[in-house]
């Protein structure tokens, strides 16, 4: 039993890493109706802006100036995919939308790949790197931080969506455009303004957990799946339940392997147990109707 | 309007369901590990070709010195040079000036950065080539494509190669995936592929392919044979990368076990832990890890070696959690290939901390191998074209000796080139090391002697902390222990029997 509580508490530093995208992902579909596939390739990025810019034998800027830089950089991306190349597909069906969130994906991965390599590079860490040791195991102070500062982040985008007139306008927007604009909505702006917060968002996250996942062009990428089934548990919408449904995935992540049964061990008769166990998670949840069990909570989020 | 947010949902939902079902079949042993990165400019080449991302051709101008050809024999026959046929065209691909030659390369995908270094090994040995005067007189074309080490994509980039760009060989061919799906067809056509990884076993097994590598599963054995007989280590740990190639390396080290090699048995294996290309943290592999070892008799979970059949990728992050918990095996831990790098220093001082351990089938330019003069010539050549590669990489010495490999049986055949006349001296190559970088390679036609289990040989290095041996750098460096060895049962998945 002890195991297996090691290892739960062991799952929740992997959720927080699907968690912090996962975040960014609720965030711009909830406002704009676009599932940002591009999250993972934002993300990587802006870690690797920090890296070029942090970096003593790369551009040398102070960490803190380049922390602020890179923000400003996320923020920039953000913009242009909004106003370049998602507005004037606005009044295309949205999977045009969501398509063209792969291809930014694709065209993030190549240039990254381009301009650092493929090789792991060092990415700075914000945090403090010891090591807090208890019970047999051992949870990075940064793990510790991000993850509290991940439900930080969380508590903002809710009060945002929840108590401020910017919130209010986005899911105006997200709701139905036209009526937005004839109340006087700057529907434009709000539009921007959602993907420039979604990315700064992205980048924040990329710059956090980039030095424990490894910075690679793929690297990101490929924690960006699990994050948007952990965006599903909250219907896209709900990033309360994003975040916990992130910490169910990390926890299933974490002990699924160890799991014993007499002498029938998971790990060695279920080859890819933990992606099996996501994907079935989220089709479960998904018939199950995450509505019914969630109800009227999810139902307000979604208005 | 509700119904169309409805109907976009949807939409949504599927597309992430599929993202997600996609991510699980990426996962799997059935995945071939290898691939290949790169697809940038050579300095001094014409570079042409156009249309299709990391597709070129390098025409440009010699001669590498490498090993020295052996003699015939053997079920092949020999082959006696035949020079009539200077400035004619002898076979597809072969003009009286250029000789075409191709390979397919994982340049995007999950591995490019494992096996990125290869296509820069190929590259710069035949542009040396060319650059001395070409084989025979014949330049050397050398056309290329990413296929993303998908297998269906790398299948029809090879049938490209050969049916609609007439190449008359192909090169290293990293992206395995790929070749591996199109085995039968290349066996059909008698396209020879010259130099490839031997990661996987299938490439031993097959007709038409000559690995310039050792096998996964001898690199396992000769990993296991310095850590039972250096370390005298008794109980292991296996962490392996959920690939073909990870799952051969875990499949060795378990029927050596069975087998008794090395005086070890069934419970000497006390943990066995896949992880994903993907695999977030280790702190639970390492919990996990330690709880078998406990339950298989390892009282403090700490086994005596920890073998790490995985990505340096992966590897880094492994050390960095092991170093937070404190954890180490007891007698060292027993990297693959794959982590012979100057970054896995760089970035896991754990690992130089703990003396990590490392395979190459090549002979890096460290230690007694240094000043060797074909490594010497590696060194220089691969500087001359890319400065700022780590040149102990046995990936970039995979394809710098497998393109060795390549043109020395096209120097072997003479000007009269014709792909029959390739297979009979790939296969009569006795005692010959190309570009002098390995252990003297013979390979026979499937069936006879060795096949085409040219290489059966490994080095083990270690890494080391600055002060050690005359390491001056500040990250540490890689020492190769002398006693390497070959795999006696480098054709036997199941030894000892």
């Amino acid at each position: 039993m002890k195991f297996y509580i090691q290892n739960i508490i062991l799952g929740l530093p992997i959720g927080v890493i699907w968690a912090l995208l996962a975040t960014s992902v609720v965030m711009i579909y909830r406002a704009s109706r676009v599932l940002n596939l591009a999250v993972g390739g934002i993300s990587m990025i802006s870690a690797y802006m920090l890296f070029q810019m942090a970096n003593d034998e790369r551009w040398g800027i102070p960490l803190p100036i380049a922390v602020v830089l890179t923000i400003l950089f996320a923020a920039a991306i953000g913009w242009i995919i909004e106003r370049i190349l998602l507005r004037p597909l606005r009044d295309r069906p949205t999977l045009v939308s969501v398509i063209m969130t792969i291809g930014i994906l694709s065209l993030t991965t190549e240039v990254a790949s381009m301009v650092w390599t493929v090789d792991r590079q060092p990415a700075p860490n914000l945090l403090p790197t010891g090591a807090i040791r208890f019970w047999g195991i051992a949870l990075g102070v940064d793990q510790i931080l991000t993850f509290f500062i991940t439900m930080a982040i969380v508590g903002v985008v809710i009060y945002l969506f929840r108590a401020t007139t910017l919130g209010v306008a986005m899911r105006a927007v997200s709701d139905d455009r036209r009526a937005a604009l004839l109340m006087g909505v700057p529907v434009d702006r709000v539009s921007s303004l959602t993907w420039i917060i979604g990315s700064v968002l992205g980048a924040i996250a990329g710059i956090l957990v980039a030095p424990q996942v490894g910075l690679t062009p793929l690297g990101m990428v490929f924690q960006s799946i699990p994050a948007l089934a952990a965006a599903l548990f909250g219907g896209l919408v709900s990033i309360e339940l994003a975040f916990g449904g992130a910490m169910v995935l990390g926890v299933l992540w974490s002990v699924l392997p160890g799991v014993e049964l007499g002498a029938w061990r998971l790990h060695d008769h279920v080859i890819g147990v933990q992606q099996i166990a996501i994907f079935a998670l989220v089709v479960v949840f998904l018939v199950v109707r995450w509505q019914q069990l969630f109800g009227s909570a999810a139902k307000e989020e979604e208005i | 309007m509700r119904r169309a947010g409805r109907i976009d949902r949807r939409i949504v939902l599927s597309v992430v369901l599929g993202l997600i079902g996609t991510a699980c079949t990426i996962q799997g042993p059935r995945i071939v590990l290898e691939g290949q990165g790169g697809g940038e400019g050579v300095p001094g080449v014409v570079q042409t070709g156009a249309g299709d991302p990391g597709q070129g051709t390098v025409v440009g101008g010699t001669k590498v010195g490498g090993g020295s050809v052996g003699g015939g024999g053997g079920g092949g026959g020999p082959i006696v040079a035949d020079d009539s046929c200077k400035g004619k065209a002898t076979d597809v691909g072969v003009t009286g000036n250029s000789i075409k030659l191709g390979s397919t390369f994982a340049i995007s995908g999950p591995v490019s950065n494992i096996s990125g270094p290869i296509l820069k090994g190929v590259q710069a040995y035949l542009n040396e080539i060319n650059a001395t005067g070409g084989v025979h007189g014949r330049k050397v074309e050398f056309k290329f494509y990413d296929d993303g080490w998908d297998a269906q994509r790398g299948k029809s980039k090879i049938k490209q190669l050969v049916e609609q760009d007439k190449v008359f060989m192909l090169v290293s061919v990293p992206s395995s995936n790929g070749l591996d799906a199109a085995t039968g067809y290349l066996d059909q056509k008698k396209v020879p592929v010259l130099g490839t990884s031997g990661l996987i076993e299938t490439q031993f097994k097959a007709h038409m392919q000559w690995p310039v590598g050792t096998s996964t599963r001898s690199a396992a054995r000769i990993g296991l044979i310095d850590a039972t007989q250096r370390l005298q280590a008794k109980t292991f740990a296996i962490v392996w990368l959920d690939l073909l190639a990870g799952y051969e390396a875990r499949e060795a080290i378990f029927e050596a076990a069975k087998r008794g090699f090395q005086g070890l048995n069934e419970k000497s294996i006390v943990a066995d832990r896949r992880i994903s290309i993907s695999e977030p943290s280790f702190e639970s592999v390492w919990n996990d890890v330690q709880n078998q070892a406990r339950k298989n008799g390892v009282a403090d979970g700490r086994p005596d070696q920890i073998v790490l059949a995985i990505d340096p990728t992966n590897a880094i992050k492994a050390m960095q959690a092991a170093e937070r918990l404190g954890f180490r095996p007891k007698k060292g831990w027993g990297g693959a290939a794959p982590l012979f790098l100057d970054l896995v220093l760089r970035d896991a001082p754990y690992a130089v901390k703990t003396g990590m351990t490392a395979g190459t089938a090549f002979f890096p330019p460290v230690g007694q191998f240094a000043n060797q003069p074909a490594v010497k010539k590696y060194v220089q050549v691969v500087r001359k074209y890319f400065a700022d590669v780590d040149l102990n990489n046995p990936y970039l010495q995979g394809g710098y000796t497998g393109a060795a490999l390549a043109i020395d049986v096209l120097e072997k055949v003479g000007s009269c080139v014709t792909r029959e006349r390739v297979i009979q001296a790939a296969n009569s190559l006795t005692n010959h090391a190309p570009a002098g970088l390995t252990n003297p390679l013979t390979f026979r036609p499937l069936g006879e002697g060795p096949g085409h289990y040219g290489n059966t040989y490994g080095l083990v290095v270690q890494a080391v902390p600055k002060g050690t041996a005359g390491c001056t750098r500040s990250i540490g460096c890689w020492n190769v222990i002398p006693a390497s060895s070959s795999d006696p049962f480098y054709k036997d998945p199941t030894p000892g029997r």
